[in-house]
């Protein structure tokens, strides 16, 4: 039965649907039960009722009219419905209990159904096993018989050959002891002659030495004279390199103190510039001076003048000059110069 | 006569206010012009120079007198010359405060010809320059004058010049135009020592008030009366020839404008407008003449054309409208207004009638006057005090230049370089001199009286 189930679970879930849908056609009550009983209660008139009554047509409703009602029956009649749709109800609980229980029951089925098929794969996979290591012992067991039977040629084979060597060994030390004795012999001969021949390399060897310690000697006199040569070189080169330097240095002192002298001739005429003129301060002109060598001016040039440099204003620089006669004497005598140039800026 | 006077004085207040002028009194209606008597030398007194001025040395003039005039020219308190001249010029240029001649005592010898100079012993005084000259005496009051301007760095002659036939009148005169010549070789700059100036003097002689209107040298000396009255004189103005004055002249009881000739010889009333007539200006060019009227009701500046005496109102404001200054072309007057409530300067244009303000520099600013370059604008400038102010129209920089007291009428040296103007000292009024870069200051006095009212005149021989 179940093994039919499980193979159409289609047909037997429609084959219950159908079941059931008779059975709710049979137990069904066909009369109106949305049909109840109208009651109409006049109270006390509120502004919507009155507004209703405004707004529709005055309808004439009957009076209510009493009658008496079974009690009984009624009750009789509401329980019998109420009866009915319990009855419907538990069927309803029933059936679908009973689906469940089917639907659980096919589940455990289909468990149990796995579970077989997985033991009698792993009983045939522990068969197949078996057979494996039966098999295996078995080419164990004839693989070490084989190997018996080698050892045992094997060690044969080793005490025929130990035998052997034993007799080729005594032969030997007898033959070594021959050997040996020949060999010192010949120790003996080969050392004499090595002492002969150590003292005649040693005698070369000596002889050698003085040779080398001579050239030697000659070489090195020769270095310390070229040495000597090359350092007098260097000195020289080094007196001439300081001197050169020396010169520079030299150089560039009087060319700063050519710098300072002019700038104490330019100095000197700034202290004397007056003028009872207004001269722009922009005012600007070289001045070019010819002096004697005991600081006279013999004369003055303003050259390259601006255009704020006024008659005026050439004048007093031409004054100012005159002025500070005699002008500033250079610190060393080398830097006179007989004509100097400046910029003049009061 | 009296409602006239009365009118009179109200608008000449408003002018008064604004100026802070000494108010005159107009009480008195009585005018007479009266011969020169006493003359009233003004004094200078250098308060302030250069604190780098330059030494320089003026050798006494040699005088060579002719044997047959010697006698007769000893009349003068320096041994034999007529005239000190090396004085004047030593005056001059130390006047100007940019010079320290060296007195006589400091001179070591005084060489008459560039061969007798010893350079050395010059030029260990510290001197650039010397000056030396001569007087030789021609004979009926004659004389001949020559100078020698050396330069004793560069041991040469910078300026000689001769001058023959002057009378012992003129002496002076050349003097000042060597001191001229001096003063433009060194500084680049025309002298302006051979100039005259004008002023008013007040004296008060047994209670009653004297006023006169001299013209006097630059230094002060030689002043002659041009006018005198009992009445105030007031804003005298030169032409630019320098030949003749405009004036305000109360003499008739009331101000009006006077022309007048500094010979004498011409006189003329241009302006006897009702109410103010004052203020008068010349123009650069000598045919008009700006000036203060108070004909139409409130004080505007007219200008008149002195050839035909024709009037062109410049300013119509119901403020006071005074003190008209040309500008140097001519083509404008700064003047001074209190259209804004405090005294301003202000410039109309002639041609155009346009009008600008022209300074900003504190509340109070009156009595504009132009230098000769039209680069400058001095002023009376009212802050704590009334000094003189100097405003630069180029760069707009303004300068306060005195520290005296109640300074007013300041007026340019024809050369642009100092302004006189009149202040307050002791309770008189004196005139003093500025640079314009106000780093010399001198006092002009007078001995018994006090001095106001200055103009600078032109070159005497522009």
């Amino acid at each position: 039965m179940l093994s039919f189930i499980t193979r159409h679970p289609i047909a037997v879930i429609l084959a219950l649907i159908l079941h059931i849908a008779i059975g709710v056609l049979i137990t069904y009550e066909w009369h109106d039960s949305t049909k109840s009983i109208k009651i109409s209660v006049q109270g006390e008139a509120d502004n919507a009722l009155h507004q209703d009554r405004q707004d529709k047509p005055f309808v004439n409703i009957e009076p209510l009219k009493t009658f008496a009602v079974d009690s009984a029956l009624v009750k009789q009649q509401l329980e019998r419905i109420k009866s009915v749709e319990l009855a419907k109800k538990r069927e309803q609980e029933q059936l679908a209990a009973k689906t469940d229980k089917e639907r659980q029951h096919l589940k455990e089925l289909q468990l149990r159904q796995k579970e077989e098929q997985l033991k009698a794969e792993k009983a045939a996979k522990e068969t197949a096993d078996q057979i494996l290591k039966t098999e295996a012992e078995r080419k164990k067991t004839e693989e070490a018989k084989r190997l018996a039977s080698l050892e045992k040629k094997k060690a044969d084979n080793e005490r025929a050959k130990a035998e052997k060597a034993k007799k080729a060994s005594l032969l030997a030390e007898k033959e070594r002891q021959l050997a040996n004795e020949k060999m010192a012999l010949a120790q003996k001969q080969r050392q004499v002659e090595e002492e002969k021949k150590n003292a005649l390399v040693l005698e070369i060897e000596r002889k050698d030495k003085e040779n080398k310690a001579l050239a030697l000697e000659a070489e090195k006199a020769k270095a310390t004279q070229a040495e000597a040569v090359a350092a007098a070189a260097l000195q020289r080169q080094l007196d001439e390199e300081s001197a050169a330097q020396r010169a520079i240095q030299k150089r560039q002192q009087l060319l700063s103190l050519r710098q300072t002298y002019i700038s104490s001739i330019s100095a000197k005429v700034k202290d004397n510039w007056r003028t009872p003129a207004r001269i722009s301060p922009e005012a600007q002109c070289d001045l070019r001076i010819t002096q004697t060598p005991a600081g006279s001016v013999t004369s003055v040039r303003i050259v390259n003048c601006n255009s704020y440099a006024s008659k005026q204003f050439k004048d007093a620089a031409e004054k100012a000059v005159y002025r500070s006669e005699p002008l500033p004497a250079p610190p060393v005598k080398e830097l006179f110069e007989r004509v100097i140039t400046f910029e003049f800026k009061p | 006569m009296t409602i006239v006077n009365s009118k009179f004085v109200t608008f000449f207040q408003r002018i008064a206010k604004i100026r802070k002028l000494l108010l005159l009194s107009i009480t008195a209606f009585s005018m007479s012009l009266f011969a020169v008597s006493a003359m009233a030398e003004l004094t200078i007194e250098i308060s302030e120079g250069y604190d780098n001025a330059i030494p320089i040395a003026i050798v006494p003039f040699h005088y060579e007198a002719n044997n047959s005039v010697a006698s007769t020219s000893s009349q003068t308190s320096n041994s034999q010359s007529p005239e000190n001249l090396a004085y004047i010029i030593a005056a001059d240029l130390r006047r100007s405060g940019r010079f320290r001649p060296l007195s006589n005592e400091e001179l070591p010898a005084q060489p008459t010809d560039i061969d007798t100079i010893n350079f050395e012993q010059w030029r260990d005084l510290d001197l650039d320059n010397l000056l030396m000259g001569k007087i030789i005496a021609e004979g009926n009051g004659f004389y001949q004058i020559e100078m020698r301007f050396i330069d004793v760095l560069r041991k040469n002659q910078v300026i000689g010049k001769r001058w023959n036939h002057i009378p012992k009148s003129n002496l002076r005169q050349i003097a000042h135009q060597m001191s001229d010549l001096i003063y433009e070789e060194l500084t680049g700059v025309r002298g302006a020592f051979n100039t005259q100036i004008s002023y008013v003097t007040l004296r008060k002689i047994e209670g009653k008030r004297h006023y006169t209107l001299e013209v006097a040298d630059s230094d002060g000396f030689n002043p002659q009366p041009i006018l005198k009255s009992n009445q105030p004189i007031m804003s005298p103005s030169w032409s630019p020839d320098g030949k003749k004055l405009a004036y305000v002249s109360f003499e008739n009881g009331r101000s009006q404008i006077f022309i007048q000739s500094l010979d004498g010889k011409f006189r003329k009333n241009i302006a006897k407008f009702k109410g103010i007539n004052g203020a008068p200006a010349w123009s650069p060019d000598g045919t008009k003449l700006a000036m203060t009227l108070s004909k139409g009701g409130s004080a505007d500046i007219y200008v008149m054309e002195l050839e035909t005496g024709k009037l062109q109102q410049l300013t119509r404001k119901f403020s006071i409208e005074t003190e008209a200054a040309w500008a140097a072309n001519g083509e404008s007057l700064y003047f001074n207004s209190d259209r804004r409530g405090k005294p301003q300067v202000f410039q109309v244009f002639l041609d155009t009638g346009e009008i600008n303000r022209v300074t900003y520099n504190g509340n109070y600013n009156a009595n504009p006057e132009i230098s000769p370059d039209g680069r400058y604008l001095s002023v009376v400038h009212g802050e704590g005090g009334f000094h003189i102010g100097l405003l630069d129209l180029y760069t707009n920089e303004f300068r306060v230049l005195t520290d005296t007291f109640l300074d007013e009428s300041p007026t340019f040296s024809p050369n642009g370089e100092m302004i006189l103007y009149a202040m307050n000292q002791d309770g008189k009024g004196q005139l003093a001199v500025v640079a314009i870069d106000g780093k010399t200051s001198q006092t002009l006095k007078v001995k018994d009286g006090e001095v106001r009212e200055p103009a600078w005149g032109p070159y005497l021989n522009p």
